[in-house]
């Protein structure tokens, strides 16, 4: 499964990168949300994980523009910090389908992207 | 005195002479500043490779977590200000990760004995410094290190206790509160929203210590634990809420109203009207916003007295808790003898668009 990967922190890529490539899929990373957008008229990613806080473009922006941009329904899971309860609704209502709040584990977020295999 | 030639030769000598030696320290200073940049960007990429590897380290059964070090980054762990930066890197990255990932970083930390460097900065004289140790032992679940914690809770620098408390709690959850037993230091009202936060991503669990902390010669605790009652709808402990009604401090009596809004029983409006009139106005309207929830039949008399106070904003609140007391209630206002003159008009308008929302 081709996944983007979006999150403005380097070691936080570094890690999602490592583990989603361990799972068998091919990752794309970005540390901004502009470079996202760029990537995912690109490359045409299945999945997409990306932090809501990012520079340029937010994550909000990301999901309120894939399908316009791409033509197709592409699943994205939002990572979030805690206490972000509102954004995540609203990511929700935006198209998001899952999400995983910070801290979270590498192990659960290989499930959760399990899930979106087809 | 007069300028002669020398005179001006001399100063303009000088004046080139201090420049000259100005511009080398400034060169002199970047080029180090440059340098250490440089270096601590080819750290970063050595500390990331390093925390990418133990998060996903696995270690063998029964084994304790020893991940292997290479030579050229045991050299680079003798430098002290490389092991801060790890240790950084470590605090910022063990805040997303959480299960066994965020286990190794901890693993790691103790691994490289960095909880050393942690120590000697929570021992500095230097209070940002040990507030950033605080930070550093609670983001990598340092437990056994709650007892010196827990001595910094009741420091006279503010921000070291606040680090400390917050800390304590992220260590031992609910009871970790137990500093509160002890504070002398008042706790600040943005401090309690974040022990409060805190508390909130922890799974409730007995609550022991709420009725000891009403109770406290520390005002902010006793603020403190109403907000706690409230927050975890505490009922058991209603009759020691209801005392504070009577407390000499008027903030405690102002926030023992708020909490008796969210946890009421029956007789909760006889004991808010029978302290209404002694109180100011903040207190006052505290005390109709509560009566509003509370919608009781018996509050009727007194809230139409209400309405006849001089007070536009009391005359509101009034208005809004007797709207909701049920049909009786709001034929009460819009009975008004004024209801057709201002400011009863407006008054009327703004509660029935607030009850049709």
């Amino acid at each position: 499964m081709k996944i983007l990967v979006a999150d403005d922190d380097l070691l936080m890529l570094k890690t999602l990168e490592f583990r989603l490539k361990k799972d068998g899929h091919t990752v794309f990373t970005t540390r901004d949300g502009r470079e996202a957008l760029e990537q995912i008229e690109q490359i045409r990613p299945d999945l997409i994980i990306t932090d809501l806080m990012m520079p340029f473009t937010s994550g909000m922006e990301i999901i309120g523009s894939v399908r316009q941009m791409t033509g197709k329904r592409i699943p994205v899971i939002i990572l979030s910090a805690m206490g972000q309860e509102n954004v995540v609704l609203e990511a929700f209502q935006l198209g998001a389908d899952d999400y995983i709040t910070k801290p979270f584990s590498p192990n659960e977020l290989s499930v959760r992207v399990r899930r979106f295999m087809v | 005195m007069t300028i002669t030639p020398e005179h001006l030769l001399f100063a303009t000598i000088s004046f080139s002479a201090f420049m000259l030696i100005l511009l080398f320290f400034m060169s002199f200073s970047l080029l180090i500043k440059n340098k250490r940049d440089k270096e601590k960007a080819r750290w970063l990429v050595k500390t990331n490779v390093l925390i990418t590897k133990a998060i996903f380290f696995e270690a063998e059964e029964n084994e304790p977590f020893s991940m292997p070090i290479n030579k050229r980054m045991r050299a680079l762990l003798k430098k002290d200000l490389f092991r801060q930066t790890l240790i950084n890197e470590l605090v910022v990255t063990s805040k997303n990760l959480a299960g066994v990932a965020g286990e190794n970083l901890a693993h790691l930390y103790n691994q490289l004995d960095l909880q050393k460097d942690t120590l000697k900065k929570l021992h500095h004289f230097s209070w940002h410094k040990k507030a950033k140790a605080i930070q550093e032992l609670a983001s990598l679940h340092q437990v056994e290190h709650s007892p010196a914690l827990y001595k910094l809770t009741n420091h006279k620098n503010e921000y070291i206790r606040m680090e400390a408390q917050t800390s304590f709690v992220k260590f031992h959850g609910f009871d970790g509160l137990s500093f509160l037993n002890d504070i002398t230091y008042p706790l600040s009202e943005w401090h309690q929203i974040n022990l409060l936060t805190e508390l909130s991503n922890i799974p409730a669990t007995d609550f022991l210590g709420i009725d000891q902390w009403l109770k406290s010669n520390n005002d902010s605790v006793i603020i403190f634990a109403l907000k706690l009652s409230a927050s975890y709808h505490q009922f058991q402990l209603y009759d020691k809420i209801v005392e504070c009604l009577k407390h000499p401090n008027a903030r405690v009596r102002l926030q023992a109203i708020k909490c008796l809004k969210e946890i009421y029983e029956e007789a909760t409006p006889f004991h808010l009207m029978s302290i209404y009139a002694n109180e100011p106005k903040t207190h006052q309207l505290a005390v109709l916003s509560a009566l509003k929830e509370m919608s009781s039949a018996e509050s009727i008399p007194f809230l139409e007295k209400q309405l006849y106070s001089e007070d536009n904003q009391v005359k509101l609140a009034a208005a809004r808790a007797l709207y909701n007391c049920g049909p009786e209630g709001r034929q009460a206002v819009e009975m008004h003898p004024s209801a057709s003159l201002s400011p009863w008009f407006e008054i009327i308008q703004q509660i029935k668009m607030e009850a049709n929302k």
